[in-house]
């Protein structure tokens, strides 16, 4: 046996903990500013680029792709080395890997507040960047898989293998959902519409929190909680079982966001029971990781990270338990569309995601640093402020959700919706966002405070950039005694890799093929025609301010939602599109049938152009942001022609040549418009952006109730 | 929900699917067990143990 000397780079280690804590501060402020947009509408301080719609974007893609995402590199740069008995494979890569990514979560801010959007949630990034991010992440995965190569130790612990589980299942969501067709520069179309659109989306929403902020740090904790405890993992057994039945199942699970909507039953009851039997691997990897702590408890009282470690996995056990409950039919009718979703994912977020990359810094700032924590008095104080900082943010969501169900819900005596003006539910729960603020703000002071400690913690010690570490160079082609089949696999990650691959898969094929085959299978509605130039423009414009993140468009069957909203929605209303703009939570009424003029919910064009001026001169009590810049901007249609030649391309039936009368038929419809807008006094010019927005507005839901041209009738 | 049955029975052999999901996954979840069961206690006793390798950190006394 040949013993070898070599070096650990902690310099990068380091690097990626510094992007850790500062990237985490800029996104829980951007949360905090999202919560106080909510309660107080001023905070959108009437720019475009602070509106609710963009910043929310920007705090969701900062609180999961630059602080968990930081922390993820973070974690596996340190522990993988350690765990392989080497350096990363290269140093170039890792550099590269980690400037690049700061790279790409600068632009993916700049790009946010601008307004450059897919309008897809949790995957908003402009085409461009979606490029930059798949580039990056081979980066990673050559790095890591390239280090597992000349590794000096034979087999692959567990956190290893829901690293490799992490990249090779992100790569698979990243392509596949980010499939989508550039007009311009910073503007693309996605490939999928509709029902297709909504189901691939959400597949990736579900998995990016299955394998961006699970497997990762279910890797971690495999990794940090045996070491902060001194205590090897509970059973290793059972984190074979529940690595791969988490891998198997998790990824079935997709459709639980789009119960009751107009997917097909069969996908729908196909999410909820995967959900439900997801339980039992989330469990199972939660007990795994409190287990370990067994005989070990004393020490939680005093030590600061075990503190964060233990609540961080007990969250990621109460929100496990939650999500299978969610999607229970019965429990999503009501929850769905509510705050109880923002309650539930928080407690992921800010528990699990937030708590355990606390825990871990703790552990590893002085490790790293060669030196004590500075205090530990104030990490001790950040783990109470936090804890409170999740009670106050959590509390009052469940009871927002619970509330705006309850009100949404309710009927007469005479059979009549009991709050039919949706504003009443909005006044309603207006304490509790501002409840949650003060949650936010304080979980927020908890991380500046962390912040300090670790600084002067860092300040009093020195990085040893190469690191000295002795080992062993075992034989990796010879297999350990009673190694078995499981124990091989951990010897050989290609076939390992092969095998996580196949397994996440297996549901990926089954519930998305059928999807694509319903293509074929929608019901065409011979009514429902493409959006006219002006009305494209204006989606575009919806989709640009991010008027998704608080409004749905998505008439569930239910009698309390059709008698305030209109006709439930149909699958085949949607066949054109790209994105689908569906929605997940209703702050403000759902639009899908906005325009229908007989509806219960339609809106005179003069009303439209008032309220998207100053939405609180028309009803005190709104929390809408302003949007003045709509009615003062002119439109860039210089992009138009290019826009119709996209949607001919993804399938949408425009006529051929259509691109070049887009223009005029976009000043003909314009024009009616404004005269419209001029009978009830309103002087504007057919450039307007809000004309656009009016007539988009002002399309929403109308399909159905028109009659099919004469050439489609047969 | 007429329109949701629609889809249901224009494709042929839908509600199979459920079912074979499940076979499918209850086989897997049986194999993984199997092999699970099948290791040996000495090479789980020195696997587990990768992480704890003390030569990896400084002195306990460091701890946070």
């Amino acid at each position: 046996m040949k013993q070898e000397t070599f070096y650990y780079d902690n310099k990068i280690v380091k690097y990626f903990m510094y992007a850790t804590i500062i990237w985490g501060l800029v996104g829980m402020a951007a949360g905090v500013l999202a919560a106080l947009q909510m309660a107080m509408p001023v905070f959108n301080f009437d720019l475009e680029y602070t509106t609710f719609g963009r910043v929310r974007p920007i705090h969701t893609n900062a609180a999961i792709f630059a602080f968990v995402g930081n922390g993820i590199f973070m974690g596996v740069y340190h522990s993988m080395q350690r765990l392989l008995k080497a350096r990363m494979f290269s140093d170039v890569l890792s550099y590269l890997h980690f400037w690049l990514w700061q790279l790409i979560i600068v632009l993916a801010a700049l790009t946010l507040a601008l307004g450059f959007t897919t309008g897809k949630e949790y995957a908003e990034l402009e085409w461009p960047i979606d490029i930059l991010i798949a580039v990056v992440w081979l980066i990673f995965g050559w790095n890591m898989f390239g280090t597992i190569m000349k590794r000096r130790v034979k087999h692959l612990y567990v956190a290893i293998w829901f690293y490799l589980a992490t990249f090779i299942t992100v790569t698979v969501l990243h392509v596949v959902n980010s499939v989508e067709l550039p007009v311009t520069l910073f503007k693309s179309y996605s490939w999928y519409a509709g029902v297709q659109d909504a189901l691939v989306q959400w597949w990736y929403g579900h998995n990016a929190v299955a394998f961006f902020l699970t497997t990762p740090y279910l890797g971690l904790m495999y990794y940090y909680i045996p070491k902060a405890s001194n205590r090897p993992v509970y059973s290793y057994r059972l984190s074979i079982v529940h690595f791969w039945s988490f891998l198997f199942i998790y990824i079935w699970a997709g459709p639980h966001h789009l119960l009751y909507t107009a997917l097909p039953d069969w996908a729908q009851s196909l999410g909820t029971v995967f959900s439900l039997m997801l339980l039992a691997p989330s469990w199972g990897g939660m007990l795994n990781g409190l287990l370990t702590l067994r005989g070990a408890w004393d020490k939680v009282r005093e030590s600061a990270t075990l503190k964060f470690l233990v609540v961080a996995v007990t969250a990621y056990g109460m929100a496990t338990f939650e999500g299978p409950m969610l999607s229970l039919k019965n429990v999503n009718a009501i929850s769905h569309f509510t705050d109880w979703t923002v309650a539930h994912v928080h407690i992921g977020t800010l528990g699990w995601n937030g708590f355990l990359t606390f825990g871990v810094l703790y552990w590893l700032v002085p490790q790293i640093f060669k030196t004590k924590l500075y205090s530990e008095k104030m990490a001790n104080a950040h783990f109470w402020i936090g804890t409170l900082g999740i009670l106050f943010y959590a509390i009052p969501m469940y009871w927002a959700g619970l509330t705006q169900s309850l009100m949404w819900k309710e009927f007469t005596e005479e059979g009549l919706l009991a709050y039919p003006n949706f504003l009443e539910t909005v006044t309603q729960i207006r304490p509790m966002y501002y409840m949650r603020a003060f949650g936010g703000l304080i979980y927020l002071l908890g991380a500046v405070l962390m912040g300090i400690n670790l600084w002067k913690t860092a300040a009093k010690g020195k990085v040893d950039a190469n690191e000295e570490a002795t080992a062993v160079v075992e034989d990796i082609k010879k297999g350990k005694k009673g190694e078995k089949a499981h124990g091989w696999l951990e010897r050989k990650p290609v076939q390992f890799m092969v095998l996580s691959l196949i397994t996440v898969l297996i549901g990926t094929f089954i519930e998305l093929i059928p999807t694509f085959l319903i293509k074929s299978n929608v019901p065409t509605i011979a009514s429902v025609q493409p959006y006219t130039p002006l009305e494209l423009e204006g989606r575009d414009i919806y989709l640009r301010e991010g008027c998704y993140n608080c409004h749905s468009q998505m008439i569930r069957p239910f009698r309390s939602e059709t008698e305030r909203y209109g006709e439930y929605s149909k699958a085949g209303e949607f066949v054109y599109d790209h994105p689908f703009q569906w929605g997940s939570k209703r702050t403000g009424p759902d639009l899908a049938r906005e325009g229908v003029m007989t509806g219960k919910v339609y809106k005179p064009d003069a009303w439209h152009y008032q309220h998207m001026l100053d939405p609180q001169k028309l009803n005190e009590n709104s929390i809408m942001p302003k949007y003045p810049w709509l009615i003062s901007d002119d439109i860039d249609m210089s992009d138009l022609p290019a826009k119709i030649r996209a949607m001919q391309t993804l399938g949408v039936p425009y006529p051929e040549g259509y691109d070049e009368q887009a223009v005029d038929d976009y000043y003909k419809q314009a024009d009616k418009i404004v005269t419209g807008l001029k009978a009830a006094g309103i002087e504007t010019t057919k450039e307007k952006e809000i004309i656009a927005l009016i007539a988009y507005l002002q399309r929403l839901g109308t399909d159905i109730y028109k009659t099919a041209p004469e050439s489609l009738k047969d | 929900m007429k329109l949701v049955r629609h889809y249901l029975e224009s494709i042929s052999g839908v509600e199979i699917y459920p079912i074979i999901s499940f076979i499918i996954f209850f086989a897997f979840f049986l194999l993984v067990t199997y092999m699970v069961i099948r290791m040996k206690k000495e090479y789980i006793d020195e696997v587990a143990n990768y992480a704890t390798d003390k030569a990896d950190e400084l002195p306990a006394s460091n701890e946070s």
